[in-house]
C-alpha cells in the first residue's frame, strides 16, 4: 500500500515541477549574450517597450526594441500581460509617441525566430518570446520572465 | 534653420550607425465634413460636403547619428489653411537634433511643435486620438499660428516610486505665424510642461510666456488714422483706442491643465486652458475646456465630448470708443468700425459631440462624428456667418474621417 502512495506523490511532485517550469517560462524578455545587463524589472521592461527607457540601466547604450506583428497572439499576450496596456490604448499611444518627436517605436519582425536572429546579430537588441522552447533560449540571455495569466 | 539642416546632413553623411536604426513613417487622414446650414462656415466646412477641413498627410524620418545623438524631421500638408498659405502647402513641423545626455535627460534643438496641450504634438495625426479632430474649444484656431517653435527644449524624467513618473519639459525659442490677415510673432517664448503619469492616468500642466507682436493689415489703416487724430486733436484717447488694435512686445501667458484616466474599458480625457493678457493694448482674453468620455468595445470606441470656449478682445476699449464718439462726432464712422472690429473677436460657444471610432484594420480607423454648437452672446463661435446673414444661434457639423499610420 505504501509503494503506490509514494509513486503517486512522486508523480504529483513531478507534474507540479513541470507546470512550474512551464509557467515560469511563459513569457520571456531576451537580449544578446554580450549585453552587460543581467536582468530587468517589470517596470524597466514596460519602459523599454513604451519607449521611455532611453539607455539600459547602468550602461551608455540605447536598447533596440524588437516587436512582433500587431495582430499576432504573442503581441497581444505580451502587451496585455507584461506591459499592462490595452490594445486600443496601445495603438493610440504608439502613434502619439512616434509622431510627437519622442523617439522611435520598436522594430517589427515577422516571427519568434526572427526575434532571436535580430537579437543574436545586435548587441543591444531586446525582444520577447511567448512560450518559447528551451532550445530557442540557448543563443540568447533571459532578462525577465513572467507567467501568463492562464 | 538652414545651418541646422546643413549640420544634420553632414552628420548623417558621416554616420556609421546601422541602417536599421533609421525609421521612415507617415500618417494621413482623409475626411469629409458638412455644416447643416447655408449661412455658416466652420474652418473650411460649409453646407457642401468638403474634404479640406480634416484631410492631412505627413511623412517623418528619424534615426540615430551616433548612439546618443538622433535626428527627426516631419513634413505635413493640411487642407485647412487659416493663414496666408494655400491649402495642402507642405509645412515643416519637426526638424531637430536630440541628445540623450543621461538616461533621464534629453536635449532637443531645432524646429519643435509647441506643447500647449496633451495632443499638441500630434494635432495632425488623427490616428493618435479618438476624435475626428482634437476638441476645437481648447485646440483653438486662434492658437494654430503658434503651433511650432524654433528653439530648444530639455526634458527630464524623474522615475518615482511604484509606477509613477514625472516628465519636466523646459523650452525656449521663437514662434511666428499667421491667422487670416493677422501676423503673430513671439520672441522669446519660453515655459514649462509638467506631466505626472502612471500606467492608467496622467495629469499635466503647462505654461507659456510669449513676448508677442501682433499686427493686422486690415486694422493697420485704422491705427494710422488714430495716430493722426491724436496729433490733430491733442487728445491721447485716440492713441489709446488705436493701441487696442495691435501688440508690440506684449507678454501673454498661456496656461493649460489636463488629465487622462483609463479604467477597464472606460476612458476620460479632459483639458482646460486660459490666456492671461495685459489690461491694455491688444488684450485678448481667452479660455476653454472639454471633457470627453470614451468606451472601448472590441474595435469600436464610441465617445462624447462636452466643451466650451470664450474669447474677448479688450473690453476696456469699448467705453473709450463711447467717450470719443460723444466728444468728436466727426470721428464716429471710424469709431463704430473699430467697435465692430473689436466685437468680431468676441466668440462664445458651447458644444456637444457624439462620435464613434472603428479600428477596422491594423493602423487604420474610421470615425463618424456629429458636433452641435450653441452660440452665445451674439457671437458665432470660431466660425463665420455667410452671405451677410444674421449670426445663427447654433450649427451642427458632421464629419467622417479615415486615419492611417504607416
Amino acid at each position: 500500500m505504501i509503494r503506490p502512495i509514494r509513486q503517486l506523490t512522486f508523480l504529483l511532485g513531478a507534474a507540479l515541477l513541470i507546470m512550474a517550469a512551464r509557467c515560469n517560462a511563459d513569457i520571456v524578455v531576451i537580449a544578446n549574450l554580450d549585453n552587460p545587463v543581467t536582468s530587468l524589472s517589470n517596470k524597466e521592461v514596460r519602459r523599454v517597450f513604451l519607449g521611455r527607457l532611453h539607455l539600459y540601466p547602468g550602461t551608455e547604450h540605447e536598447p533596440l526594441a524588437i516587436d512582433l506583428p500587431q495582430g499576432s497572439d504573442a503581441y497581444r499576450e505580451f502587451y496585455d500581460t507584461v506591459i499592462g496596456i490595452s490594445q486600443p490604448k496601445l495603438k493610440r499611444y504608439r502613434a502619439y509617441y512616434l509622431f510627437s518627436g519622442k523617439g522611435k517605436i520598436p522594430f517589427v519582425v515577422e516571427s519568434a525566430q526572427a526575434v532571436i536572429d535580430s537579437i543574436v546579430s545586435s548587441t543591444y537588441a531586446i525582444g520577447y518570446l511567448v512560450q518559447p522552447d528551451e532550445d530557442q533560449l540557448n543563443r540568447v540571455k533571459v532578462l525577465y520572465r513572467q507567467a501568463t495569466a492562464e | 534653420m538652414r545651418i541646422l539642416l546643413g549640420l544634420i546632413l553632414a552628420f548623417t553623411a558621416c554616420s556609421g550607425y546601422g541602417d536599421h536604426n533609421w525609421q521612415f513613417s507617415g500618417f494621413g487622414s482623409i475626411g469629409v465634413g458638412k455644416v447643416n446650414r447655408e449661412d455658416y462656415q466652420f474652418g473650411e466646412a460649409d453646407n457642401n460636403w468638403d474634404f479640406d477641413n480634416d484631410t492631412r498627410l505627413g511623412i517623418q524620418l528619424q534615426g540615430n547619428i551616433t548612439e546618443r545623438l538622433a535626428f527627426t524631421t516631419q513634413v505635413s500638408s493640411s487642407g485647412l489653411a487659416l493663414g496666408g498659405e494655400e491649402s495642402y502647402n507642405p509645412k515643416l513641423q519637426w526638424l531637430f537634433l536630440s541628445y540623450q545626455a543621461t538616461p533621464d535627460l534629453q536635449l532637443r534643438l531645432g524646429r519643435l511643435r509647441s506643447s500647449y496641450y496633451i495632443y499638441s504634438g500630434t494635432r495632425d495625426v488623427g490616428y493618435s486620438y479618438p476624435w475626428a479632430r482634437p476638441p476645437i474649444d481648447v485646440y483653438t484656431y486662434l492658437l494654430q499660428p503658434l503651433g511650432n517653435i524654433d528653439g530648444a527644449d530639455l526634458q527630464y524624467t524623474l522615475d518615482m516610486s511604484n509606477d509613477l513618473e514625472l516628465d519636466i519639459l523646459l523650452f525656449v525659442g521663437a514662434v511666428e505665424g499667421e491667422i487670416r490677415d493677422v501676423t503673430v510673432e513671439s520672441n522669446p517664448t519660453y515655459g514649462a510642461t509638467f506631466t505626472l503619469r502612471s500606467l492608467d492616468w496622467l495629469l499635466r500642466y503647462s505654461f507659456h510666456i510669449e513676448h508677442t507682436d501682433i499686427q493686422s493689415e486690415g486694422l493697420q489703416t485704422a491705427v494710422d488714422y488714430y495716430e493722426d487724430l491724436s496729433a490733430l486733436t491733442g487728445d491721447p484717447i485716440f492713441n489709446e483706442i488705436g493701441s487696442a488694435l495691435y501688440a508690440e512686445g506684449t507678454n501673454y501667458q498661456y496656461h493649460a491643465i489636463g488629465g487622462q484616466w483609463d479604467f477597464n474599458s472606460w476612458g476620460i480625457i479632459a483639458e482646460k486652458y486660459w490666456v492671461l493678457a495685459p489690461d491694455s493694448g491688444f488684450a485678448n482674453d481667452s479660455d476653454g475646456w472639454y471633457v470627453s468620455l470614451l468606451y472601448h468595445y472590441d474595435e469600436f470606441t464610441p465617445y462624447t465630448v462636452l466643451s466650451a470656449y470664450d474669447n474677448t478682445l479688450d473690453k476696456d476699449t469699448l467705453p473709450l470708443i463711447d467717450e470719443a464718439a460723444a466728444q468728436y462726432p466727426f470721428a464716429a464712422p471710424l469709431l463704430e468700425q473699430t467697435r465692430a472690429g473689436i466685437q468680431s473677436f468676441k466668440a462664445k460657444e458651447r458644444s456637444i459631440t457624439l462620435g464613434v471610432r472603428y479600428d477596422f484594420m491594423p493602423n487604420t480607423c474610421i470615425k463618424f462624428e456629429v458636433q452641435y454648437f450653441d452660440f452665445l452672446a451674439g457671437s458665432t463661435g470660431q466660425g463665420f456667418p455667410l452671405n451677410d446673414a444674421d449670426p445663427p444661434d447654433n450649427a451642427t457639423l458632421m464629419t467622417i474621417v479615415m486615419d492611417v499610420v504607416f
